[in-house]
């Protein structure tokens, strides 16, 4: 009956504009609380300051925390529509704090790229205990940009030699969190949040490969090439196999992009664009033709 | 639009939406095969991230193909017409096979206007001011024949913006923005909620009434008042120097900024549309843009606004739980009816509702029941 309700207008419902006015309240309280800092550093001072943004994530944690079901290594749902918005909001909050502590008052000195590591952590914490995949996309990319971070500083910027680190620490990262993926359907954990780890492992893992491919040394960029094939068709035929199209997806483009730059080096002007047509039209060919095979097949 | 296309889109619509119902929870596996076998797809069906992939593609594929063989040439337009025309010989082949929807079609027909956009362009020299006006009502033009042609919902909003723009250029541009843009909002709202028209005709309008909205509020809006932002879209500000209004006229137009989100929003609730609804949304969060413009909160404003949004948020949910049924006023809050495409059409749920009754549960209610998995005939045809 509701759903026939829904369907002649009768019944309208609207819990997509409440969750998208709790997303803006989080997104202009964030963007008011990084104002507030920069207002009031002078004013208030770094230690007033940073208890007033810790307090507020520590309000926002507890009431998370007070509406969220208890922890389980399965998926839960959590019957409030705020919990996951504000747990965001906390975690978000956490993380200028820390932020903050850490600029103000040289808690890690040289080191300061660790607290990307020490927010990183945090994030996996919350994550796993409200069973939040948008606050473990949030941990995955902070351990991402400790990595960076730390890399370019070492370097004292950006250079041949810290893109080589860089492209290295990617590769790393994205084996690492393609082993947590499966580790966690191996091990039953939090088997749903495998989609994150996945997706974030191959997008940085291909995109290490695909620097050397495209921006790599003239000596170098042709062995790129041969390791995104291999490790392009091995994604490819595990994708196929385990019926994952975003997977199959991703590895197409990647292998595309290589194709180009491949092409590119061996014709020029119009036979270059000529093939760039018909390397296209083969990635969709391949691509449909998949999408159809897995769909039969499921 | 081809009755087969129509058909597909409204087979392609109730999939969707039956598939939405399932992950809400609204129906069982059984229903959604029930429903998916009653409305066969013709079509290859995508993600979404792979019809975004396939249209970069084409487009690449597609701007190569005019870089190697037609080469880009201002001199000429001949080029650019055969390269539309050949475009849209793609995108009509492409709409009739099994690829439509993939992102292949949409991807040929985008560059087919805009190609033909260009060839008009060049043959008119619109560098000239006679010239650039009749390639923006071209255009217009062009994007509303393959909307109503393709049914790619979005070029309705396309056609709409360069309809607008073609309005600016006139000395009246303002006062056009408001008349045309209250009477096409009223319009198309509408025809939006027609359910004899395909559906992706029925988003196309309902781009239009945003766009539409858009245009009244911009030509009421203080800020587009002082900065002459119409006057400037229509390319007028060079030679045509917008005075600054007086005290009386700047009043009026403040208060069409704070009037017209309100009306959108009260409209929305009474006539109990969604689509007019967050369009006031929308509106009503560029008015507080353009206070903060004019009055510059502070930090701890900006947080209290915040979290007063959160508030409301919580209080209408609240408020929402508690009444009796989970409703009020016609207005639900409810899980299971919020699958990720809101967007019900009506079509859709009484096709489902029809095509979910005989298989399982042949009993003679009037209603389709998402009481988990217990379903009746809605009485509806699957052809509508």
């Amino acid at each position: 009956v509701p759903l026939l309700r829904v369907a002649r207008d009768a019944l309208v419902p609207i819990r997509a504009e409440l969750k998208t006015l709790l997303y803006a309240g989080v997104l202009v309280a964030v963007t008011g609380v990084g104002k507030f800092v920069k207002d009031y550093h002078d004013r208030l001072g770094p230690v007033l300051i940073a208890s007033v943004v810790g307090m507020a994530a520590l309000a926002c944690l507890v009431y998370a925390f007070r509406r969220s079901p208890d922890f389980s290594w399965g998926e839960t749902v959590s019957p409030h529509l705020a919990t996951d918005y504000v747990l965001v909001l906390g975690a978000l909050l956490v993380g200028s704090d820390l932020a903050y502590v850490e600029r103000q008052f040289r808690v890690l000195g040289d080191r300061w790229p660790y607290h990307f590591l020490v927010v990183a952590a945090v994030y996996f914490l919350l994550a796993y205990r409200f069973d939040s995949r948008a606050v473990l996309s949030l941990a995955v990319s902070a351990f991402a940009a400790w990595r960076g971070v730390s890399v370019t500083k070492a370097f004292g910027g950006a250079g041949e030699a810290a893109f080589a680190v860089l492209r290295a620490n990617a590769l790393a990262c994205g084996a690492l969190f393609m082993a947590a993926g499966f580790l966690s359907v191996r091990s039953g954990r939090k088997p749903h949040f495998e989609k994150v780890y996945s997706t974030a492992g191959l997008l940085l893992f291909f995109g290490g490969i695909l620097s050397g491919a495209l921006h790599g040394p003239a000596s170098r960029w042709l062995l790129w090439e041969a390791v995104l094939g291999i490790v392009g068709a091995a994604v490819l035929a595990m994708a196929w196999r385990l019926r994952r199209p975003i997977d199959f997806a991703i590895t197409v483009a990647a292998l595309w992009l290589g194709a180009l730059r491949l092409t590119g080096e061996v014709l020029e002007r119009e036979p270059l664009y000529l093939a760039a047509a018909a390397w296209s039209i083969a990635a969709i060919v391949v691509l449909v033709r998949a999408t159809r095979r897995i769909q039969a097949a499921r | 639009m081809r009755a087969a296309w129509f058909e597909a889109e409204h087979a392609a619509e109730v999939r969707e939406a039956a598939r939405d119902w399932k992950k809400a929870g609204a129906i069982e596996a059984a229903t959604l095969a029930a429903i998916e076998a009653e409305f066969p797809t013709t079509r290859v069906e995508l993600a979404k991230a792979w019809k975004v992939l396939i249209f970069v593609l084409v487009s690449v594929a597609t701007l190569a193909v005019q870089v190697g063989v037609f080469r880009f040439d201002t001199r000429g337009s001949g080029n650019y017409f055969a390269f539309a025309a050949i475009l849209t010989a793609a995108t009509e082949v492409l709409r009739g096979s099994r690829l439509a929807g993939s992102g292949s079609d949409a991807a040929t027909s985008f560059w087919a206007v805009s190609f033909l956009t260009i060839a008009v362009g060049v043959l008119f020299e619109a560098g000239k001011t006679g010239g650039l006006t009749a390639t923006i009502a071209v255009t217009a033009l062009a994007w509303a024949a393959a909307c109503w042609r393709w049914g790619f919902a979005l070029y309705g909003a396309f056609a709409a913006v360069a309809g607008y723009v073609f309005l600016a250029r006139s000395p009246y541009g303002r006062l056009g923005w408001a008349i045309v843009g209250a009477l096409l909002c009223a319009l198309s709202v509408r025809v939006a909620a027609r359910p004899r028209l395909s559906p992706s005709r029925r988003r196309a309008f309902a781009g239009v009434f945003v766009v539409s909205a858009m245009a009244l509020y911009g030509a009421g809006n203080l800020y587009s008042r002082d900065a002459g932002l119409v006057e400037t879209i229509g390319g007028f500000l060079a030679s045509w120097r917008v005075p600054r209004p007086a005290a009386l006229n700047r009043l009026l137009f403040a208060v069409a900024t704070a009037l017209v989100p309100a009306l959108f929003v009260t409209w929305g609730f009474r006539a109990r549309r969604r689509l007019v609804l967050d369009t006031g949304a929308i509106l009503a969060a560029l008015s507080i843009l353009t206070l903060e413009y004019y009055v510059r909160f502070g930090s701890l404003a900006i947080i209290a606004f915040g979290l007063a949004l959160i508030g409301l948020a919580l209080w209408l949910n609240r408020l929402l739980a508690r009444a009796p049924g989970g409703e009020l006023r016609g207005f639900t809050a409810s899980t299971l009816l919020s699958a990720e495409s809101e967007a019900l059409a009506p079509a859709a749920a009484l096709a489902a509702a029809s095509a979910a009754a005989p298989v399982s549960h042949p009993r003679d209610d009037t209603d389709f029941s998402a009481g988990g998995g217990e379903y009746g005939g809605g009485g509806a045809s699957g052809r509508f």
